[in-house]
């Protein structure tokens, strides 16, 4: 695939973090993200799975920008991000390249705001709007998300849930972005709640064409709404190809034993694997 | 023959700013000496506070009604001493979060055996060896080094494993564990469960397993009990499960998987949210978001129906159950 | 004893719960604060005696109808005194709550925000500031300013900001760290907009139960002050004051002036307490179901 045909190529990034030891006179460097790369097509969705530790959560957070990576290039629709200090206008234009949904749906909106309030604002950060257009706009990020005026006029205490987690949704598209990090985005919602929004998800990647980045330990999720299937592990990107082939069969033993982990039909839990865990 | 534990007609209100709410509905079940009993739920269900209930966890001001057996003996009735006894010595508890609940101050030797000493009166050289037996049992390697290391020195699947350990040090006969893997990466959540269902079927221990994942529950219990809004809506053994659910609830959670036939299509999922029990309105308390609700389950709140190896509440449990699905149109 | 040293503490506990309007202690404390106000205001204007005037024949005298509640050593009207005194008493402690907040939240916000070397200069300075006793520094402004409300008032206030400042710090880093902070960085808001409408609405309930803790500590320290001679002079009315002149009067059987001192200063740290932490309470936004 040529630079120009995908949407986001990541290229050898990696992520260093200082932890102070001892007396905090001695740092060591732990690396979360190892040297990945990877490419997601416009209108594409790759998934980053991995257990806690693997460095998909960090990943997510570079690209997104509230990280900044230790090396390693992030390009965008051709376009490579600089490293260093980004202006205010440059970070304006990347909100509306790429953003993001957070796991949990009680802290990720301002608990001050009414739904309608926020949505608002994050109208007015990015278009020049008159206040008819905006309430257009406002009706139609609900309608996407599945809500109604009633949860507009409510805080978020007053909202469930997964109807947090829509508002969440409907903030991100509000900056009209090409690609949608999902971090963990349904991992906190019950079962049947996650059913349907997972189904807004995919009803969004059809109406709008946006690509998805969705980060998951979670595999059965991530069957339903990913083309393709990263897994990550202590940094490093242990397997990557088509859902169902990683799904069904997968090459590396670590990815292996992620896909057998899962409580399904038939399955036991069976011992047999390094006990210091 | 008096089963192990018997639950009857269990019902819980907390005040919610200054409103008695009702939080558990009428739980009615029962546990057999060595059976594990899932209760399977999502928010609201009244699964955790079941377990609450029965270790006198509940919050001040709760009001019960009905009646936990335990051994025939009521349990709701103990206070004080006994209660502590009672919990020391028959039950053996597993909590959500290691962390949460083990003290970081202190060695992990101490929590193990601080329930030994100090309730049973065993001396200190004595717990130790058995705490130390106790965590080679949930195959924890190098236990004379654990037992001296903190807790935040230990992974939270190990640390999971040291909870099982205390769990099962006081010989109980009845393990509660609530939502014991959750917070665990899903390889670590099947050591852990594997660990936890040898060691229970090696002691003929019963278990009461309370989860959100019926996947999990199915795979490791023996009997299932699917709760919604406070209320028991099925009870079935889990081999029958996956073929015979006879409440479209169950059906509803068995589905709201993803898997690998559901890709690319859209999920069956359900309308609305999980409801908690002083949500429910007249009649069946699913009845808002079941797919095949009539006036009849708007008006009538269903009992329990007994169907094949269990029981269902639905007043189209037997219809459901041959796995013919009634459709809205086809009525009663 | 200088309370600003002492740190105020977390605020309160959890909330107990909506305030229903039949909360008879906010409403009774509510009505106490707006008569202070009042009385602040034209206290000495419905005084029936004038507050300086003095009686030498007619001293320690008990409650009667000229008097109500007795006079001072001098003679003076006790309860006009009371009335009078309102002003300097209640005005002085609104002065150093006002600075130390305004100037405490600003440096919060900054070091709260930004972290790295901002907030490391900003904390060390603060940490500085909290090693002197608000009193050492309030005998210091006194040498330098000379007697008055003014100098113990100003050093005051330097003494409570660094307590504010560090009380604020933790609730903005906190706020700061949630994920809708993160959503808005995303979304490209700018540092500024993040603070001003997202984290200084949030932590802004803190903010009124610590003012008015601050509020009650401020009254008592400058009464303090007062009674040391640095603060207010006599023969001006101040409840500070009043309850230090009429200290050697309790043992010789006429605690009247200390008494009813004293009890101007509880009443009005007890009652503006209750209307801080209700303030509160009604702004306070829950973030859970």
């Amino acid at each position: 695939m040529s630079d120009q045909a995908c949407l986001l190529s990541v290229k050898d990034l990696r992520k260093d973090f200082e932890i102070r030891t001892g007396l905090a006179l001695k740092h060591e460097l732990f690396t979360a993200v190892d040297g990945i790369s990877f490419e997601i097509a416009p209108g594409g969705s790759l998934a980053l799975v991995g257990e806690s530790g693997s460095g998909k959560s960090t990943t997510a957070q570079m690209i997104i920008g509230l990280i900044k990576p230790t090396a390693g290039e992030i390009v965008f629709d051709g376009k490579l991000w600089s490293k260093g200090h980004v202006s205010r206008r440059e970070r304006r234009l990347r909100a509306r390249q790429v953003q993001i949904v957070f796991q949990d749906p009680y802290l990720s909106l301002d608990r001050r705001q009414t739904v309608r309030s926020c949505l608002s604002e994050c109208l007015s950060l990015h278009f020049d709007l008159d206040a008819e257009e905006r309430e257009r706009r406002i009706q139609e990020l609900l309608d996407q998300v599945g809500l109604d005026e009633r949860h507009a006029r409510s805080r978020p205490h007053a909202l469930s849930g997964g109807q947090r987690q829509r508002v969440a949704i409907a903030r991100a598209l509000a900056a009209e972005p090409r690609l949608l990090i999902l971090d963990e985005a349904v991992a906190a919602l019950d079962v049947s709640i996650q059913a349907q929004v997972l189904n807004v998800l995919a009803d969004i990647r059809e109406a709008t064409g946006i690509a998805f980045l969705f980060i998951s330990h979670d595999l059965a999720v991530v069957q339903q709404v990913c083309d393709e299937v990263a897994v990550m592990q202590d940094g490093k990107i242990v397997e990557f190809g088509d859902a169902e082939s990683v799904l069904r069969h997968p090459e590396n033993p670590y990815a292996q034993r992620l896909v057998d982990s899962i409580p399904r039909r038939g399955w036991k839990p069976k011992r047999g694997f390094v006990t210091s865990a | 023959m008096t089963d192990l534990l018997e639950i009857d007609g269990l019902a819980v209100e907390l005040p919610v700013d200054g409103l008695m709410r009702s939080v558990l509905h009428d739980a009615t079940f029962s546990v057999d000496a060595g059976e594990a009993v899932a209760l399977v739920g999502e928010s609201g269900s009244g699964k955790s506070m079941t377990l609450r209930a029965l270790l006198g966890l509940l919050p001040r001001g709760a009001v019960v009604h009905g009646d936990i057996r335990f051994d025939g003996a009521s349990v709701l009735e103990l206070k004080g001493a006994q209660m502590r006894r009672f919990l020391a010595e028959d039950i053996g508890t597993i909590f959500q979060d290691p962390r949460a609940h083990i003290n970081p101050m202190r060695s992990v030797g101490d929590f193990l055996c601080e329930g030994l000493v100090s309730t049973r009166g065993v001396k200190r050289k004595v717990a130790v060896g058995r705490a130390v037996e106790a965590l080679r049992a949930v195959r924890v390697a190098d236990a004379e080094r654990r037992m001296r290391q903190r807790p935040y020195e230990l992974s939270g699947g190990l640390l999971q494993r040291v909870m099982i350990a205390a769990a099962l040090i006081g010989d109980p006969r009845l393990l509660l564990a609530d939502e014991p893997t959750t917070a665990l990466d899903v390889t670590t959540q099947e050591e852990v469960m594997a660990i936890l269902d040898e060691l229970r079927r090696e002691r003929s221990l019963a278990m009461i397993f309370v989860t959100h994942d019926l996947e999990l529950a199915i795979a490791v219990c023996d009997r299932i009990a699917v709760m919604y809004a406070g209320s028991i809506v099925e009870v079935r053994p889990s081999t029958e499960i996956h073929e015979k659910a006879a409440h479209p609830y169950t059906q509803a959670l068995l589905s709201a998987r993803p898997s690998l036939a559901t890709r690319g299509r859209r999920m069956e999922a359900i309308q609305g949210r999980p409801l908690s029990a002083f949500e429910v309105p007249d009649g069946c308390s699913f009845a808002p978001r079941c797919p095949y609700a009539v006036d009849l389950c708007r008006q009538e709140a269903p009992g329990m129906h007994s169907v094949g190896g269990g029981c269902a509440r639905c007043h189209f449990a037997e219809r459901f159950a041959t796995g013919t699905w009634v459709t809205e149109a086809e009525g009663v | 004893m200088s309370a600003a040293q002492v740190a105020f503490g977390r605020g309160r506990p959890a909330l107990l719960g909506r305030i229903s309007a039949n909360d008879w202690v906010a409403v009774g404390a509510g009505v106490i604060c707006a008569l202070l106000f009042v009385m602040a205001v034209i206290g000495p204007l419905v005084a029936p005696h004038d507050p300086l005037a003095i009686d030498p024949l007619n001293v320690y005298a008990s409650s009667s109808s000229a008097h109500i509640f007795g006079t001072d050593e001098s003679g003076r009207d006790i309860f006009s005194r009371i009335l009078a005194g309102a002003r300097p008493s209640l005005a002085g402690p609104a002065c150093v709550v006002l600075i130390s907040t305004v100037f405490g939240t600003i440096l919060a916000l900054v070091s709260g925000w930004f972290g790295g070397w901002p907030d490391s200069i900003i904390s060390r300075g603060m940490d500085i500031l909290f090693a002197f006793p608000g009193l050492i520094l309030a005998i210091t402004a006194a040498a330098v300013f000379g007697p008055g409300l003014v100098a113990p008032v100003v050093a005051l206030s330097i003494a409570y900001t660094p307590v504010l400042a560090r009380l604020l710090r933790s609730a903005v880093q906190h706020e700061r760290n949630l994920p809708y902070i993160a959503a808005l960085r995303a979304q490209g808001a700018s540092g500024w907009r993040i603070t001003m409408r997202h984290i200084f609405p949030n932590v802004a309930p803190m903010l009124m139960v610590q003012a008015t803790v601050a509020y009650g500590y401020a009254m008592v320290d400058l009464a303090a002050i007062s009674y040391i001679g640095l603060g207010v002079q006599p023969p001006t009315a101040d409840w500070g004051l009043m309850a230090a002149n009429g200290q050697p009067a309790i043992i010789a059987g006429h605690p009247e002036q200390s008494i009813y001192a004293s009890l101007m200063v509880l009443i009005t740290v007890v009652a503006v307490n209750v209307v801080g932490e209700r303030l509160a309470q009604r702004f306070e936004v829950q973030g859970l179901p």
